[in-house]
């Protein structure tokens, strides 16, 4: 087993501006059940790393929040730990908040796991990823720093992604955003090894103004250190708008979607709300949905997700929407095409209708 | 620091009245509500309650049910306070015995208790389904000075002779007390609830132990005995959702009755009403599927239904194939009804496999159970 430190990177996560007053994206709701962070934990503590941390950007509050007790996600509460990480003074000056200042200002984090390897992963890109693997590729070859990426076919298509190029050794020689010219392309999906002596030099030489990314970038351009790129094969979803969000989402209705996310073998750990299981009352149609525990319906409900104590009254009606925790949906209501925001009560007899291209954001203040 | 409440729960026993169910596991630790475990409800009041130090008693095929219990951190027991043990038989200086008997469980471990020095006692069962607060009944018992507080609750005339049946005085001063009268008295019935002044629990289970006739039971030997000899016994009437589930219909009931009170307890104004501690499966979210057709149900995480249900309790990593349906049934966790099959007031056992087309009892005219074994009523 290798000593392995992982690192869960929310600096590079995107602001999605319909969420930016209520929650930042790490946290955000998913599948009714799950946050964005509780995938990529569940990926480390999978991979047997229990060295944990999270890089937070901002709002840490929210996150410890989330995380309560912290030992959800590890398997072994005392050989492991889980830190949340923040630069106080840098979430107060926006430019110099960046990934590699907040791990400079915890470096203490570095001393206390005495790792070989850092990994760096970012929680926007939703993947089943097997760390043991990517370590061994690391290890074997000797790198300095591994970027693991995903091929693909549709890169015309992959707005606001990193895109590699390597030699057939698998030594990489440029990053770069996508210019949306080339179909077969190699993204980067945000998932670093570092070595950790490699990693101390970027800490000391970068600059306060830059992240690992783009540490990397100077890297790869000035020659310095192996880097070589790893392939993931399993498939991946981007979340970089709020539209990806809500087609995602949806998107993992379907079986074939999801069952290369949703694997029994790879538990998705978060933290337990005691929630009782839902009640499905009679004269209510329910179909095509995810639905948490603790919540009731009593209405219609189509082809969407319900998150945690979500209520939805007589003769309402939800047709392709995302309800968070604690919302209650009025009677006779029709909403479609929707994101309902935690604790929203929607009244008796509203109707809320989006379209596809342009879902519906409700939160309390609207 | 000497505990004013030291809480037992009576987890030993076989439940023999649940056929296959408890072969191999004890009936504290079998699935109830698509969620739970029947041994969360003692657990988790106990929790709410605020008495924090908990011994379960096991002996039965305890395997699952000490694992289950682990260190008390399902219900928040691991505080840096609160003590959560399992006590099972063990060997001593003066040889090994098994428990004989309820009583005789707390008996063998007076020297446990001894260390504690508690003021008073809490007994409990671990085959109850109801949400309560002790403090009320502990408050009761304080004012009282009782030497014994039994909680009870009422039932229906009906039923009155399942149980322990109370005769007690407006101040709750039990009168009179019959294990299982076939003509009942009253309709107060014992809910297996008792809480002892420990010097007095000590003096009598000792007394007890000696006892030659005696089968260490404490509805049939304990509470007879301090009636007959004038000991102070009161009852504390219980006003809520108690139910006692030793048979397959009781079990089955509950979990019917549990459908629309489990939301109750949920919506309770009181928060520590609220929640029902239990394990987290990490199952993944429960899907209802395109063509499914789901009423009056209970849906656990983890659960993928495409089938119909009615009227039923789904719990967890349990699948429901498109075409299947399945009507007034308990379906445990991991279990798999292929498409076609048809099942009708009947509990399936935990990891059962259902086969295309099977019709699992038609008629109707009892509740049965369902395992990989076959049928069992």
């Amino acid at each position: 087993m290798y000593r392995v430190l992982a690192l869960c990177n929310t600096h590079s996560s995107p602001e999605i501006e319909e969420f930016k007053d209520e929650r930042s994206f790490p946290i955000i709701p998913f599948l009714g059940r799950y946050t964005f962070l509780d995938f990529t934990l569940s990926n480390f503590s999978n991979s047997d790393i229990d060295k944990m941390g999270i890089l937070v950007r901002n709002n840490p509050q929210n996150i410890s929040m989330h995380l309560g007790n912290n030992q959800s996600w590890n398997k072994n509460t005392k050989t492991g730990f889980l830190y949340t990480l923040y630069d106080e003074r840098g979430i107060l000056n926006e430019n110099y908040n960046t990934d590699i200042s907040n791990l400079k200002l915890n470096a203490w984090v570095l001393e206390r796991a005495k790792p070989q390897y850092v990994v760096i992963a970012s929680c926007h890109y939703l993947i089943r990823l097997d760390y043991r693997d990517a370590l061994k590729f690391h290890e074997e070859n000797k790198n300095d720093v591994t970027i693991i990426y995903k091929e693909s076919q549709r890169g015309k298509e992959l707005k606001s992604i990193t895109l590699i190029k390597f030699t057939r050794s698998g030594v990489v020689s440029e990053m770069k955003e996508n210019d949306l010219s080339k179909d077969h392309v190699y993204a980067d999906i945000e998932s670093y090894i570092f070595n950790y002596e490699f990693l101390l030099k970027i800490l000391e030489h970068e600059g306060k103004g830059i992240s690992f990314k783009e540490a990397i970038k100077i890297a790869i351009e000035t020659k310095k250190g192996k880097i070589k790129a790893y392939p993931f094969l399993g498939s991946v979803q981007a979340i970089l708008t709020f539209k990806d969000y809500v087609d995602t989402s949806l998107k993992l209705l379907s079986y074939q979607k999801r069952k290369d996310l949703f694997n029994s073998n790879w538990p998705i750990y978060t933290r337990t709300h005691d929630t009782p299981p839902s009640k499905i009352c009679e004269g209510s149609e329910v179909t095509n949905s995810f639905v948490a525990n603790g919540s009731v319906i009593a209405g219609k409900v189509h082809s969407s997700i319900l998150s945690r104590n979500v209520s939805v009254e007589e003769g309402a009606e939800v047709d392709e929407t995302l309800i968070f925790s604690e919302a209650i949906i009025g009677k006779n209501a029709t909403i479609k095409h929707a994101v309902i925001e935690r604790g929203v009560i929607i009244k008796e007899g509203s109707c809320l209708i989006g379209d596809e291209e342009h879902p519906l954001y409700i939160n309390k203040s609207n | 620091m000497a505990k004013d409440v030291v809480s037992f729960i009576l987890a030993g026993g076989k439940g023999t009245r649940l056929a296959s169910l408890t072969k191999k596991m004890a009936k504290p630790a079998i699935s109830f509500a698509a969620r739970y475990r029947i041994i969360d409800f003692p657990l988790s009041n106990l929790a709410n309650s605020g008495l924090d130090n908990v011994s379960t008693i096991t002996q039965y095929e305890s395997i699952a049910l000490n694992a289950y219990i682990g260190n008390g951190e399902k219900w928040g027991l691991n505080g840096c306070r609160s003590v959560s043990n399992v006590l099972s038989p063990r060997q001593t200086e003066e040889g090994a015995s098994w428990f004989f008997g309820t009583a005789d469980a707390i008996y063998q471990n007076l020297d446990y208790l001894d260390e504690l020095k508690p003021s008073h006692v809490l007994i409990l069962s671990g085959d109850h389904i109801y949400k309560m607060i002790y403090v009320d009944l502990l408050n009761f018992h304080k004012l009282r000075r009782a030497d014994v507080t039994i909680s009870s609750i009422e039932v229906s005339l009906e039923d009155a002779s399942r149980f322990g049946i109370i005769t007690s005085d407006e101040q709750g001063k039990v009168l009179d007390f019959e294990e299982k009268p076939k003509v009942p008295k009253s309709t107060l019935a014992s809910m297996g609830i008792y809480i002892f002044k420990y010097d007095v629990l000590k003096e009598i289970l000792i007394k007890d132990h000696l006892d030659e006739f005696s089968t260490h039971d404490f509805g049939k030997d304990i509470i007879p005995y301090m009636l007959k000899n004038k000991y102070r016994v009161y009852t504390y009437v219980f006003n809520g959702y108690w139910r006692d589930v030793g048979t397959l219909a009781s079990l089955h009931q509950s979990n019917m009755d549990i459908i629309d009170e489990m939301h109750e307890f949920a919506k309770s104004e009181n928060d520590l009403v609220r929640h029902i501690y239990t394990e987290d499966t990490h199952s993944f979210p429960a899907y209802i599927g395109k063509s499914a057709k789901v009423s009056h149900s209970l849906i656990n995480q983890g659960a993928i239904v495409l089938g119909e249900v009615i009227n039923s309790v789904v719990s967890n990593e349990v699948l429901i194939e498109k075409g299947a349906s399945v009507n007034r049934c308990i379906i445990m966790n991991d279990v798999s009804i292929a498409k076609g099959a048809k099942i009708y007031d009947a509990i399936i056992a935990p990891h059962t496999r259902i086969e295309e087309n099977k019709i699992i009892n038609a008629e109707r005219k009892q509740i049965i159970l369902y395992s990989g074994e076959g049928e069992d009523e």
